[in-house]
C-alpha cells in the first residue's frame, strides 16, 4: 500500500511534467499534417482527418525555408566547431595550469553569459558593421560564439578536471608533449563532455532568434527561427505552414538527441560529479 | 643502468619547504625504498627525480649528468603510479607500446618489446583488453609492463601496491623483487608500508617532514635505529618506549617513570641520573616466571592471536607494552605476569629533542 502510494507520489508529478513538456511538440507535429480548416475548429480536432502533406509542400517548394535551413546549418555547425576548438584549449588551460588570476578569469568568462542579450545587440551591431560582417556567415558565427563559448568552457573545465593528473604525468614520462597529452590522452577521455558541449552549442545556435533578427537582415542570410516568423504577415498567419516549418526545424535536433541521448545524459552527469 | 645522485635537493611551495637539502645516492642496480608517513616528502622526491616537479635548489644527476632542466622523456626513466595510471581508452598492448611509439620506434621492434615484457609478466592473454576489463593485480602488472617495455635506466615506483588487497600485495611484492633481480635495474620505490620497505629494499631511506632520518641496509635500521622516530617506524608491532632514568645504586638499572626497576647490567656507559628512553622490540620481551632474575611486573590488557604468534598488550612501567609470543598463549585479561629483556637487546634514546640514539 505504502509502496503504491509512493509510486503514485513520484509518477504523478513526472507525468504532469512530461505532458507539459511534450504537448506543444505533439500538437505541432499533429497540426503540421492538418488541412487549414481543421486548425481552427472548436472544440479542437486532435487528429488530422485526412492527414495532408499540403503544408510541407508549401514550406519546401513555395517558401524560403530550404534556404534558411541551409543557412542555419552552416552557421550552427560553424559556430559549434569554433566554440569547441576554443573551449577545448581554454578549458584545458583552466583545468590543468596554475596561473595568476585563474579563478577570477574563470568567473569572468561567465559574466558575458549573465548580461541580457538586449544590452549587447547595439555594441555588437556597431562592431560587426565596422568590420563589414553584417549579413555574413562569419559575422553570425562569431556572434554565436559569444553566446555559447562561456558555458562550453565551464562544462569542459569540469570534465578535464575529472581526469586524474597521474594519467597525464604518465603520458609525459612516456614522452608526450603537453599538446600530445591533450590530444592523445585527455581529449579522448572527455568524449562525453565534447558531445555535451557540441549538442548544447548546436542547439543554442540553431534556436537563437534575437541575434539572427538583428544581424541577418537580408533574405539570403536569414535563419530558420526568423523564417518561421515570415509566415506571419500583417493580415494573416499561415499556421499550417508554421507548424510544418517548425516540424522541419525540430527534426535535426530531435534526431541528434535520439542518437546521442545516452551519451548526453551520461556526459552531463559525470561532468557534474567529477567537476 | 644508472646511478642516481641527489645533492642538497630542496623543494619549496611558496613559503612552505617540502624537502630540506636531501643528499642521497642510488647506486647502479640498487633497489632503494623511500619510506615515511604521509606528507614526509617521499613522493615529492620521487616526482622530482622523474622530472614532474621543478627543483627549487640542489641537483639531481643520473650517471653523473645533472638533469635538473632535462625533460622527463629525456631522463630515460619509467614510473609506476599508485593508481596505475593506465590509459583507459587504449588496450593493454597500446598502453605498453605508447612510449615506444612516441619515440618513433619501428613497429616490428615495438611488437617484439611488448611481447617480451608481456611474457615476463604473464600478460600475453590480456594484450587486447582494455584496463577496465582487468583486475587490480592485472592492472598493476600492466603498469609494470609499460615501464619494462621502455628498458629505462631507472625505475620509479610510487606506492604501487597500496591499492591492492593484502594477499595480492604480498604476491606482487615478491614479483617486483623478482623482476628487479632479473632486470638488475636501478630502482627507487616509495611506500609508507615499512614491511614493504624491509622486505624489498637493498637500502631503506626513512624520511620525515622533508628530512632524511636514516639511510641504510634494512637490518641495520632494524638493529640500530638512529633515533626514536626510526625505531618506532621500522618494525611491526612497533617498538616499546619507556620513559625513565638511569639509577646506579648497586647494579646499574633503569627506573621507569612509575618506579618500576629494570636491571640493565652489561650496558656500561650510561651515567647515573640521566633521563632516557628505554626501547625494546616486542619480540625481545619475554614472559617469564616471577622468580626470574631481572623480571618486572605487567598486567595483561589485550591478547591478539594471529595464528603463528600472539601479540600481548600489557600495562607496565606507566605505559603500554606489546610482546610477541611465539607459542599459543592462555593469558587472561587482567592477569599479572612478569617480563624480561636481555640488556644487549635494549636501545636507549635521548628523552629530549629528536630522541637520538645514545651510543652505548
Amino acid at each position: 500500500m505504502r509502496d503504491r502510494r509512493r509510486t503514485l507520489l513520484i509518477s504523478l508529478p513526472v507525468a504532469i511534467l512530461v505532458i507539459v513538456a511534450v504537448f506543444p511538440f505533439l500538437w505541432m507535429a499533429v497540426s503540421a499534417f492538418k488541412p487549414l480548416a481543421q486548425l481552427y475548429t472548436i472544440p479542437p480536432q486532435w487528429l488530422p482527418d485526412p492527414p495532408t502533406l499540403e503544408n510541407f509542400k508549401n514550406v519546401v517548394f513555395q517558401s524560403n525555408i530550404p534556404r534558411y535551413f541551409i543557412n542555419s546549418l552552416i552557421i550552427s555547425i560553424g559556430s559549434t566547431f569554433l566554440a569547441l576548438v576554443f573551449a577545448i584549449f581554454a578549458a584545458y588551460g583552466f583545468a590543468r595550469f596554475d596561473f595568476r588570476g585563474r579563478s577570477a578569469a574563470l568567473a569572468f568568462v561567465l559574466i558575458g553569459q549573465l548580461l541580457p542579450t538586449a544590452t549587447v545587440i547595439v555594441p555588437l551591431y556597431i562592431v560587426l558593421n565596422y568590420l563589414g560582417l553584417i549579413n555574413t556567415y562569419l559575422g553570425l558565427i562569431l556572434v554565436y560564439l559569444i553566446l555559447t563559448l562561456p558555458l562550453s568552457v565551464w562544462m569542459l573545465t569540469g570534465y578535464f578536471r575529472g581526469i586524474p593528473k597521474e594519467l597525464e604525468d604518465a603520458a609525459i614520462i612516456d614522452g608526450a608533449s603537453q599538446l600530445g597529452v591533450l590530444f592523445r590522452i585527455s581529449l579522448p577521455l572527455v568524449t562525453p563532455g565534447i558531445i555535451a558541449v557540441t549538442l548544447y552549442s548546436f542547439v543554442a545556435t540553431w534556436n537563437e532568434f534575437v541575434f539572427a533578427l538583428s544581424f541577418a537582415t537580408e533574405k539570403e542570410m536569414k535563419t530558420l527561427p526568423i523564417g518561421l516568423a515570415e509566415f506571419s504577415t500583417e493580415f494573416d498567419t499561415d499556421w499550417g505552414a508554421v507548424m510544418a516549418a517548425s516540424f522541419v526545424m525540430t527534426l535535426p535536433i530531435a534526431l541528434i538527441f535520439l542518437v546521442m541521448q545516452r551519451m548526453f545524459v551520461g556526459g552531463l552527469m559525470s561532468g557534474a560529479t567529477k567537476g | 643502468m644508472a646511478q642516481v645522485a641527489l645533492n642538497g635537493l630542496v623543494k619549496r611551495y611558496g613559503a612552505y619547504q617540502a624537502l630540506h637539502e636531501v643528499d642521497m645516492t642510488v647506486e647502479d642496480g640498487e633497489f632503494v625504498v623511500l619510506v615515511g608517513p604521509s606528507g614526509c616528502g617521499k613522493s615529492t622526491l620521487l616526482r622530482m627525480i622523474a622530472g614532474l616537479e621543478e627543483i627549487s635548489d640542489g641537483t639531481i644527476s643520473i650517471d653523473g649528468r645533472i638533469v635538473n632542466t632535462v625533460r622527463p622523456k629525456e631522463r630515460d626513466i619509467a614510473m609506476v603510479f599508485q593508481s596505475y595510471a593506465l590509459y583507459p581508452h587504449m588496450t593493454v598492448r597500446k598502453n605498453m607500446s605508447f612510449a615506444l611509439k612516441l619515440a618513433g620506434t619501428a613497429q616490428s621492434e615495438i611488437d617484439k618489446a611488448v611481447e617480451r615484457a608481456a611474457s615476463i609478466l604473464g600478460l600475453e592473454p590480456l594484450l587486447d583488453r582494455k584496463p577496465k576489463q582487468l583486475s587490480g593485480g592485472q592492472r598493476q602488472r600492466v603498469a609494470m609492463g609499460r615501464a619494462i617495455v621502455r628498458n629505462p635506466r631507472v625505475f620509479l615506483f610510487d606506492e604501487p601496491l597500496s591499492n591492492l588487497d593484502a594477499k595480492l600485495r604480498v604476491q606482487m611484492r615478491a614479483e617486483i623483487k623478482e623482476l628487479h633481480q632479473r632486470l638488475g635495474a636501478t630502482t627507487v620505490y616509495v611506500t609508507h608500508d615499512q614491511i614493504e620497505a624491509m622486505t624489498m629494499a637493498d637500502k631503506i631511506v626513512v624520511m620525515r617532514d622533508g628530512h632524511i632520518e636514516q639511510m641504510g641496509h634494512p637490518l641495520d635500521l632494524y638493529d640500530r635505529p638512529a633515533n626514536r622516530f626510526v625505531a618506532g617506524f621500522i618494525g611491526s608491532p612497533a617498538m616499546n618506549f619507556i620513559d625513565g632514568r638511569i639509577d646506579g645504586s648497586g647494579t646499574t638499572c633503569f627506573v621507569a617513570s612509575d618506579g618500576t626497576t629494570i636491571p640493565i647490567s652489561g650496558r656500561p656507559g650510561l651515567s647515573k641520573g640521566v633521563e632516557t628512553v628505554l626501547a625494546i622490540r616486542p619480540e625481545d620481551l619475554t614472559i617469564v616466571p616471577e622468580n626470574h632474575s631481572g623480571a618486572f611486573p605487567a598486567l595483561v590488557s589485550v591478547v591478539e592471536s594471529t595464528g603463528p604468534e600472539t601479540i600481548v598488550i600489557l600495562a607496565s612501567c606507566g605505559t603500554r607494552l606489546s610482546v610477541v609470543v611465539k607459542e599459543r598463549s592462555h593469558l587472561k585479561i587482567g592477569e599479572k605476569v612478569w617480563l624480561h629483556a636481555e640488556p644487549e637487546k635494549m636501545h636507549f634514546f635521548e628523552s629530549t629533542g629528536d630522541g637520538c640514539r645514545m651510543n652505548i
